[in-house]
């Protein structure tokens, strides 16, 4: 293949997931499956190719590597989660007692797709580089997300959401490595309380 | 690295006759290879860390380390546990020396921020690195955050604040506790640490006390950091 009949690249640079190219879609849905597999380490471009029904060429044209794809289908999973916690908590619920919700909501997208869980929660910081700071910035994300809620909550401090976000963090981490993922919704309650007394 | 592996370092024994007993000096290569997987890990990563360049700030040869370990994960997962052995036992110091549970969670947890603090490099091996090392160094970890869950597990007198979900708490408090330690470390900011001690102690111990009880421990923990500031100025050589 020629530079000329090269199509230009999608991809990383473009993680808006409202129209997502389908064949971007396919690369993503299948390294997310092969990472809650069996980790980003073992996986391999075959394995996603694979996966995807996809040819190589196809993949290339996509991604310059495993990793590019592997940073995509974080930015896309993160950005959808967002989104997904954004719209079921509602603007309405930034009042004292809207902890909860979101959490639930966060803990019930994560249930019902654990392989995008794998890929947001157990393997960024495994994947090591460009990916660890990519997960601060969505914790990061996340907190600030909260931020509001505590505030609104009596709470006070950055750390103290920053602390609130790492606990929630470690007990989702803790039940996918477990396998326990469809343990999390029920959590909601009592981790809300957690969150809240935490960042009190 | 252009270091050659013969190259003497500081703590390398002298060579020839020495006298010392074998055990001595098997024991003392090991640790000194454990140091330098540290100070390797910390400033390359795990992933750019080679055997050649451990061997050379080791000061032993590459045939001397592959008599105490198979390959580079080896001896990096003896230096992790080496270093949590370390960390554990200044911990559990910390806490056993407290009169009352809330006082025992400020204690293990100052010493434990200013244990990171002391050895920048090694608070990088253990928090940070450890995640990018494979499924078998992640697996370590979580055993070792496990070790750390019942530190926060509250004595009778505590409980009942706690309520039935304790174990979910503790669990809880340490994933808080090493968020904040993660995003110091990971910013090179280690030293920082100690002084995060009040308002974290606080944020700790809420969700098991009640106010009055973790601002006293808020109280206690400004005051020794004020200590520790004024005791820096006097002596900064310190």
């Amino acid at each position: 293949m020629t530079v000329q009949d090269a199509p230009a690249r999608k991809g990383p640079s473009d993680p808006a997931a409202s129209a997502l190219d389908p064949l971007r879609r396919r690369a993503i849905e299948a390294m997310a499956a092969s990472v809650a597999e069996r980790g980003y380490a073992r996986t391999t471009v075959a394995d996603v190719l694979r996966l995807a029904g996809m040819s190589r060429r196809t993949f290339y044209r996509i991604y310059q590597n495993r990793e590019e794809c592997f940073l995509d289908t974080y930015a896309v999973v993160s950005d959808e989660a967002l989104a997904h916690i954004t719209r079921s908590s509602g603007p309405g619920s930034g009042e004292c007692e809207g902890i909860e919700e979101p959490l639930r909501a966060v803990l019930e997208y994560l249930a019902s797709r654990p392989a995008h869980a794998h890929v947001l929660v157990t393997e960024p910081v495994s994947a090591g580089g460009q990916s660890v700071e990519r997960h601060a910035a969505t914790l990061g994300a996340f907190r600030d997300r909260l931020q509001p809620v505590l505030v609104a909550g009596g709470g006070s401090d950055r750390m103290a959401s920053t602390a609130a976000v790492g606990a929630v963090y470690h007990v989702i981490q803790r039940h996918l490595w477990d396998g326990e993922a469809s343990d999390l919704p029920a959590l909601a309650p009592d981790l809300a309380r957690l969150v809240g007394r935490l960042a009190a | 690295m252009s270091t050659s592996p013969r190259q003497r370092t500081a703590q390398q024994l002298p060579s020839g006759r020495h006298g010392l007993p074998r055990s001595y000096i098997i024991h003392n290569q090991r640790e000194r290879i454990l140091h330098a997987v540290v100070i390797v890990a910390a400033r390359q990563g795990y992933g750019a860390m080679t055997i050649e360049e451990v061997v050379a700030v080791a000061g032993v040869s590459r045939r001397t380390y592959y008599d105490h370990f198979s390959n580079k994960e080896e001896g990096f997962l003896a230096a992790y546990d080496l270093v949590v052995e370390q960390v554990a036992e200044v911990v559990t110091a910390a806490f056993t020396s407290g009169a009352t549970w809330p006082e025992r969670i400020r204690r293990g947890v100052g010493a434990f921020l200013e244990h990171l603090a002391a050895e920048p490099d090694l608070a990088h091996l253990c928090v940070v690195e450890i995640l990018a090392a494979g499924p078998r160094a992640l697996e370590r970890r979580t055993s070792a955050m496990r070790r750390f869950h019942s530190f926060f597990l509250p004595d009778e007198e505590h409980a009942s604040e706690a309520g039935p979900d304790a174990p979910l708490a503790a669990e809880a408090a340490i994933g808080g506790l090493y968020e904040i330690v993660y995003g110091r470390v990971l910013t090179h900011q280690t030293e920082e640490l100690p002084e995060l001690l009040p308002a974290l102690i606080r944020s700790l111990l809420l969700p098991f006390v009640g106010r009055p009880v973790a601002d006293a421990e808020y109280r206690a923990a400004a005051h020794h950091v004020e200590l520790r500031r004024q005791r820096r100025e006097t002596s900064p050589a310190a």
